[in-house]
């Protein structure tokens, strides 16, 4: 049984048919990367899958359980945490407060501060300017603080959506490396991108979305050589 | 064109005249003020009796450069509009005139409590310093009720228009609260305070003797999978009834002693506690009310365009009002019990003494404490930072774990409990309340809160003892009819309005959102 399961499902924005009947799934201790152009729907199948919107149809399953119709804080608390589009880090908190945000939902209070000390150890610059309030620092670094304020959380599953969007090109090396990282430290994740390649040079496997539609899946080396992909997302023609 | 008359075109001139002229007024109120003090200190006699030459011509030096400083602003002010009218249009004009104007209504209330004071040093004791306790006190009871405005505008962006009546129903919830006591005494306060604190004192410590730390580490790990229990959990479950018993006896204990061997602190103390009880009493039916408002008449229209929630809040007002007249009927008053009953003559210097009404005291004391706790809630709680997280965004927020439905109705009651307090406190000052008193000093609340910058904590604490200060003390600065008192403080929410559309405290970030 799949870590986290998503069967058909639909989702709408008013008339707007968002998700036409997503299916994916995601495996215990893999990064799976669900790339598509602007518009395709990522961005809404993370948020139905965090009960942020609501699918008409369909069913999320966290290993094996249906969590589609629980509050979106109940389902944190499951442990499946996105750090949304656009990183969303809270201007007027601290840095440190950002990550003590992260850990709300949690009750074992005692692990909390070795937590912090591993996203100080993965993100030296955050631990250097832990007192600052978060609308102060730069892109590269609210990214981080970003991935590391859902690391607080101890995610069964973490979500990342987009977190390469804006970015100098070293900075985008940085994050997929810490990507990586995260994972070989045994966290599950599901990565949506833009950035195809990175994300394919990253991934296990990867899902391909258009228009609120999966049109491929396959693991990441074949995507990356399929025709398709390579015209559409790889920028190659 | 010469050279000269050039210079002269001040149009052409590359300068920022909003800024200077904003300082140049600021160095007059600054100027203004300074001679205000300095004529108070030297008339009141504070610093020995007969002035020499040299204080006396200090002052006139101050007062000659008063005027000419008013008279250069007139020209200048006259320059700016003349050479920019063309330039800019009006607005930037309408804005410097009302700055100057604004000025000039300082420098003439300036100028009139230098001469009520010097025609009549005893008008210290006999008015403005009792003008003074008043506003104190009346900013007490706006910021209480202010922050309620400002809580919920933070995390909602809506005025919770009701907020006036969630104050006056603290007000009733604290005088059943008082007639409850009254009655079990037999007409006595005293003795009913003294009955009723036989039960509440041992209770309050037999919740003492409980390990609250261990509850609470208890309440914290429940539903965790990783922590594991504490090994020493059995022998507190066993230990509890033991500890329960033994505080209800040496908190029974510590009572009686008290009765026996210090009669004057066991009844001071027994009034103490009923009164606490009844201020929590009317916190906790503010509470309340506040809560079922937010459930029936706000958060079914949380999604719905900004104005609708607040003609929701003004029919709440109003129903609130109707049925409390209803259930009520008209008029109630509190009777103090004698601890809180008079004042405290105040020395000052040798001027003589100002009357300072207890329960006054009490609302100043009790309100700066309570925003001192408030403040440390939302800065240092792990809710008050889930609050602030709300503010800023709530989907985010909800990401992250929080239950968004729940800290918003953590906002209202905690404004709600500040209201309550400020309903019973103003009760015990003023005696008499009925259904709708709560309808202006919400208003005024809300004006402090505005004033102070809504949506920000210390803006309105500020902003409320400000509006009670100015409500005070401007009548007499401007000597016009004590009558006029709530047109000053409009006229203030006005002025603010124009000048700092956010408040004094307010920022940016909450004018975006807006
Ligand atoms: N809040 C919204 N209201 C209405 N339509 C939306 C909303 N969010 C997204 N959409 C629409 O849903 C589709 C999918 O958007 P999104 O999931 O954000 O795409 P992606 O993340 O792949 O760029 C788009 O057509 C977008 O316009
Ligand atoms: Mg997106």
């Amino acid at each position: 049984m799949a870590l986290l399961e998503v069967e058909n499902i639909h989702t709408y924005y008013g008339k707007i048919h968002a998700l036409k009947g997503v299916s994916l799934f995601v495996e215990e201790g893999e990064i799976v990367t669900l790339i598509g152009g602007n518009g395709a729907g990522k961005s809404t199948s993370l948020n139905t899958i965090c009960g942020i919107v609501r699918a008409a149809e369909g069913r999320v399953l966290l290993a094996g359980e249906d969590i589609t119709q629980l509050p979106a804080h109940t389902i944190v608390e499951r442990g499946v945490v996105q750090s949304p589009e656009g990183r969303k880090i809270f201007q007027r908190l601290t840095v440190m407060e950002n990550l003590e945000m992260g850990a709300y939902a949690r009750r074992d209070t005692r692990t909390i501060a070795a937590d912090m000390d591993f996203v100080f150890e993965t993100f030296p610059r955050l631990k250097e300017r832990q007192k600052q309030s978060g609308g102060t620092l730069s892109g590269g670094e609210q990214q981080m603080l970003a991935i590391g304020r859902a690391l607080m959380s101890r995610p069964r599953v973490l979500l990342l959506d987009e977190p390469s969007m804006g970015l100098a090109p070293l900075l985008v090396q940085d994050i997929f490396r810490i990507v990586k990282y995260l994972n070989q430290n045994g966290t599950t994740i599901l990565l949506v991108e833009q950035n195809a390649l990175m994300a394919l040079a990253v991934a296990h496997r990867g899902y391909v979305l258009q228009t609120g539609n999966i049109i491929l899946a396959d693991d990441a080396a074949s995507l990356r050589q399929n025709e398709m992909v390579r015209a559409a997302y790889l920028g190659e023609h | 064109m010469s050279h000269f008359t050039q210079a002269l075109r001040l149009d052409r001139l590359d300068l920022d005249y909003d800024r200077i002229s904003g300082q140049y007024f600021g160095f007059g109120a600054v100027l203004a003020t300074l001679r205000m003090l300095w004529v108070i200190a030297r008339t009141s006699e504070l610093f020995g009796s007969s002035p020499d030459a040299f204080y006396q011509s200090f002052e006139d030096g101050l007062g000659i450069l008063l005027w000419a400083y008013a008279v250069t602003g007139l020209v200048g002010v006259g320059l700016v509009l003349v050479a920019r009218s063309r330039a800019e249009g009006t607005t930037a004009n309408t804005r410097l005139l009302i700055n100057y104007l604004g000025v000039l209504l300082f420098l003439v209330a300036s100028l009139r409590v230098v001469n009520v004071v010097t025609s009549d040093p005893k008008l210290f004791t006999d008015y403005w310093g009792r003008q003074l306790v008043n506003g104190l006190v009346l900013g007490g009871v706006y910021a209480l009720v202010a922050l309620g405005y400002t809580l919920v505008y933070g995390v909602l962006f809506m005025i919770n228009f009701a907020h006036g009546e969630v104050l006056i129903l603290g007000s009733f919830g604290g005088w059943f609260a008082w007639k409850y006591v009254f009655e079990l005494g037999n007409e006595s306060f005293e003795v009913g305070a003294a009955m009723l604190s036989t039960v509440l004192v041992p209770v309050l410590f037999a919740v003492l003797f409980l390990p609250l730390e261990a509850l609470a580490e208890r309440f914290n790990q429940r539903g965790s999978t990783t922590a594991e229990v504490s090994g020493s959990w059995g022998v507190t479950l066993i230990s509890l009834p033991l500890r329960l018993i033994a505080g209800a006896i040496i908190g029974f204990g510590v009572l009686k002693a008290l009765g026996g061997y210090a009669p004057h602190v066991y009844w001071d103390l027994t009034t103490i506690v009923a009164l606490v009880f009844i201020v929590l009493v009317g916190m906790i039916a503010s509470m309340l009310v506040a809560i079922a408002l937010e459930r029936i008449a706000y958060r079914p229209l949380r999604g719905a365009p900004r104005l609708t929630p607040l003609i929701s809040a003004i029919g709440a007002s109003f129903f609130l009002q109707q049925a409390m007249l209803n259930v009520f009927g008209q008029e109630y008053s509190y009777e103090r019990p004698p601890l809180i009953d008079g004042n405290i003559d105040v020395q000052i210097g040798d001027m003589g003494t100002v009357p300072v009404p207890k329960t006054g005291i009490i609302i100043v004391v009790v309100s700066l404490a309570m925003m001192v706790f408030l403040y440390l809630f939302i800065q240092r709680s792990k809710t008050g930072r889930a609050m602030r997280a709300v503010a800023e965004d709530k989907s985010t927020a909800a990401l992250m774990g929080v239950n968004v439905d729940r800290v918003i109705v953590v906002t209202f009651a905690l404004g709600a409990l500040l209201a309550g307090a400020a309903g019973v406190m103003r009760g015990f000052h003023d005696r008499i309340f009925k259904y709708n008193s709560g309808f202006t000093p919400g208003l005024k609340a809300f004006t402090a809160a505005v004033v102070g910058g809504i949506g920000s904590i210390p803006g309105a604490m500020f902003g409320g003892f400000f509006l009670g200060l100015v409500e005070a003390l401007g009548p007499g600065m401007l000597g016009i009819p004590t009558e006029y008192k709530d047109v000053i403080a409009f006229s203030l929410l006005v002025l603010v309005l124009i000048f700092r559309p956010t408040g004094i405290f307010g920022d940016l970030a909450s004018e975006k959102k807006v």
